[in-house]
């Protein structure tokens, strides 16, 4: 493939791979999984670019791969994996085309909430986010339950999560 | 609605399901409360969103500055209290873990592969391109050893009091590095170049994208390299084969100047992007606030191109000063007031004498050790035939001369006439010459200059050519002189200059320099060819300007 082409696919990745990643990851709700899928549906893209059309929409083209990836995982991990019903997939599909148009607008808000987290608070995400450690190591490490850990971690969450739509709508109000 | 508690309930069950470590009871209550309570399916997706943006996917940071023991501290006493009124969480019994890791140990993280993808692939013709794309792609996860610190000038890097030594290798991750002060060069596996000026963050995102959170940077990325990527909060720059300085500022401003080739630009929201192709000599601003492009001078000499830590030399495009040489200086530095070199001692001096006779030659080339790019300097003379000009025994064919000389070898720069002297000024259309440097060269008197010296102080760069503007003056416009350019003993210029006037001006020079030339020599000698008693200060004031003469630098990257 030509430079310039692997430059075109670099820039439209980089740009869109939020999207599929979080309609992969909403679809089969499990980490590890939503990355090998990711992984092999980023080399599917890469290997079918040429087929891609200028100017239509990456992500959209990148998540319809994504649900044969999806598809073919769903029919071999039947017997190891738990799954949603299909109508609660059907309602992701339907909420997702909702969610991607505010994603910037989130994104920001979920900056100014991380830097009014408590420091405590913060590290605990940097341990799992960004230095890779499992709740289990981190329990580990500090010496204590797996379960406090996932208490722990339920409330950031939470906390981000209604801060994250506390300063939307502040913003929305003073728009 | 349910309240906060029952709110921790539905994140746990996510939480849970996010980590692949949910029960099929769990489930089933997941799949219950998304099924009967629309507005939970919401919050489900925001939940999956939060958790992708603060992933390797996504763009937030959340860290802040590194984690030290104080935490473990903090952490014990919060959880102390937190357990006490956890509710049970029932996690089901998971294989052991095939490796154990502490907190002492490195942070790697493992990529996780299935077996299908990485066998079936493997099989196909396309599973080089995916192992290609793959490693691209992941290699953020990774810690992939990508580049080499091959150079770096009192460098100071944050969480170490030691500066890293040469060959110390830089890996991908989401380890942010911190230059405090000083330059520091990384050598990319690819071939490419990047010079960093501190303070600078910046993190190896995979084996061809770096991105600058603030600070400055050079790149010079060879063909092989294209499509190299340096990211800054506000932009992406991507490399079609060139050169560029990137400034990032503390405010999130992004400068880009492009020196070589062209590059591609791209700024704005996520939901509006801009892409610009930016060529040779033009610059732009990205604005932290508006995302808008603009304008900017393309400003050359702003970026630290190459540095040599040995000979404490930082080259910032400029071309190197033979005045500044003589001067005593690394040949980028600015020439101040009048300095000089005697051309029979072979001594640097500090200030020009103002004589009151004639000196003479001591027949020999004379060394000049005090001087690294200087080869040696000698008062010309053919009256016994040829004579030595460099110190690997290179002649010259010498005119016969008077054998004196009044005046060192001089540079400086700036208003001659609030200097101690008896130098006349350069005037050129009326106005003195003050804002280039000067290198005045009396009969009779001559410099060779080591290019060997010069090339080994900056390995990464090439010498092209000299090039100066020469003009000979004195009060009385009666010069006699000739002026000579030779590059090993072979002559490559020469000119007869009697009686210059105002009317011919100055004379430019330019004289190619191939890698392999060593010396170059320059040399006035008096023109004897009217009587002594016709000129009424026989070889005095026989001066020869030589303004802004430069050595033409080009770097030698990407060959």
């Amino acid at each position: 493939m030509a430079i310039s082409k692997k430059i075109d696919f670099m820039e439209l990745y980089s740009k869109e791979q939020k999207k599929i990643y979080l309609f992969i990851l909403s679809m089969v709700h499990r980490q590890t999984d939503a990355d090998d899928i990711m992984q092999q549906t980023a080399a599917e893209m890469w290997r079918m670019f040429d087929r891609f059309e200028e100017g239509t929409n990456f992500a959209a083209w990148g998540i319809t791969i994504a649900k044969y990836r999806i598809m073919d995982y769903r029919k071999k991990q039947v017997k190891n994996r738990l799954f949603l019903s299909e109508d609660v997939y059907q309602k992701v599909v339907q909420e997702l085309q909702t969610v991607f148009p505010s994603s910037d607008k989130r994104k920001n808000a979920l900056r100014g909430c991380l830097s009014k987290l408590k420091e405590s608070d913060r590290k605990m995400l940097t341990m799992h986010y960004e230095s890779g450690f499992s709740y289990r190591q981190i329990a580990e490490g500090l010496r204590t339950s797996k379960s406090g850990i996932y208490k722990i971690m339920a409330r950031i969450h939470t906390h981000l999560h209604e801060c994250i739509k506390r300063t939307l709508l502040i913003w929305e109000t003073n728009a | 609605m349910r309240n906060s508690h029952e709110q921790y309930d539905f994140t746990e069950l996510v939480l849970l399901a996010y980590l692949g470590e949910i029960m099929p009871a769990q489930m089933e209550e997941l799949d219950q409360i998304l099924r009967t309570e629309s507005e939970k399916v919401r919050t489900y997706l925001e939940l999956m969103e939060l958790f992708t943006e603060l992933s390797p996917y996504g763009s937030v940071d959340i860290s802040k500055s590194d984690i030290d023991s104080t935490i473990y501290d903090v952490l014990i006493k919060k959880l102390a209290v937190e357990e006490k009124t956890a509710q049970e969480v029932k996690i089901p019994q998971k294989e052991p873990q095939k490796e154990r890791k502490t907190f002492s140990e490195s942070r790697k993280v493992r990529p996780r592969i299935s077996k299908f993808s990485l066998y079936s692939l493997l099989l196909s013709s396309a599973a080089l391109i995916f192992l290609i794309v793959y490693a691209h792609f992941v290699s953020m996860r990774w810690e992939i050893e990508v580049a080499t610190l091959t150079d770096s000038m009192n460098a100071k890097w944050a969480d170490t009091n030691t500066s890293l030594s040469r060959g110390t290798r830089f890996a991908t991750g989401r380890n942010k590095f911190f230059l405090r002060e000083g330059l520091a060069d990384l050598r990319f596996d690819n071939e490419a170049v990047v010079t960093l000026e501190g303070p600078a963050e910046f993190q190896i995102i995979t084996e061809d994208q770096i991105k600058l959170y603030y600070g400055r940077l050079y790149a010079a990325v060879p063909q092989r390299a294209i499509g190299f990527t340096f990211n800054t909060p506000t932009a992406r720059i991507i490399d079609l084969g060139t050169e560029f300085g990137i400034k990032a500022d503390a405010g999130g401003d992004t400068y880009l100047h492009v020196i070589k080739g062209k590059t591609t630009l791209i700024a704005g929201t996520q939901s509006n992007k801009v892409s610009r192709e930016v060529g040779k000599g033009i610059a732009k601003k990205i604005s932290a606030v508006s995302s808008a492009i603009s304008d900017i001078p393309c400003n050359e000499k702003l970026f630290v191109r190459a540095f040599n830590a040995d000979h404490k030399i930082v080259w910032r495009g400029e071309n190197l000063s033979l005045a500044s040489i003589v001067a005593g200086r690394d040949g980028f530095q600015e020439v101040g007031s009048l300095i000089g070199l005697d051309p029979v001692k072979g001594e640097f001096v500090t200030s020009i004498s103002v004589v009151d006779e004639y000196r003479k030659s001591n027949k020999v080339y004379n060394l000049v050790p005090d001087l690294q790019f200087i080869d040696g300097v000698f008062v010309p003379d053919g009256e016994s035939g040829a004579i030595q000009i460099t110190s690997l025994g290179h002649t010259f064919d010498c005119p016969k001369t008077s054998g004196k000389y009044t005046h060192e070898i001089a540079a400086y720069k700036g208003s001659i006439e609030n200097q101690q002297t008896t130098i006349p000024p350069v005037i050129i259309n009326g106005q003195e010459i003050v804002n280039d440097p000067i290198l005045i060269l009396h009969s009779n008197v001559g410099i060779t200059f080591d290019l060997q010296a010069i090339r080994q102080s900056l390995p990464q760069l090439d010498l092209k050519s000299l090039k100066a503007t020469g003009v000979a003056m004195n009060e009385f416009k009666s010069q006699d002189l000739d002026f000579w350019i030779l590059v090993d003993g072979q002559i490559k210029y020469e000119r007869e200059i009697v009686t210059i006037n105002s009317d011919r001006g100055p004379i430019p020079f330019h004289v190619e320099i191939s890698p392999k030339d060593r010396f170059l020599t320059l040399i006035v000698t008096d023109g004897l060819r009217g009587k002594d008693d016709e000129r009424k200060y026989p070889y005095a004031f026989d001066f020869f300007y030589l303004i802004k003469p430069e050595l033409c630098l080009t770097d030698s990257l990407g060959k």
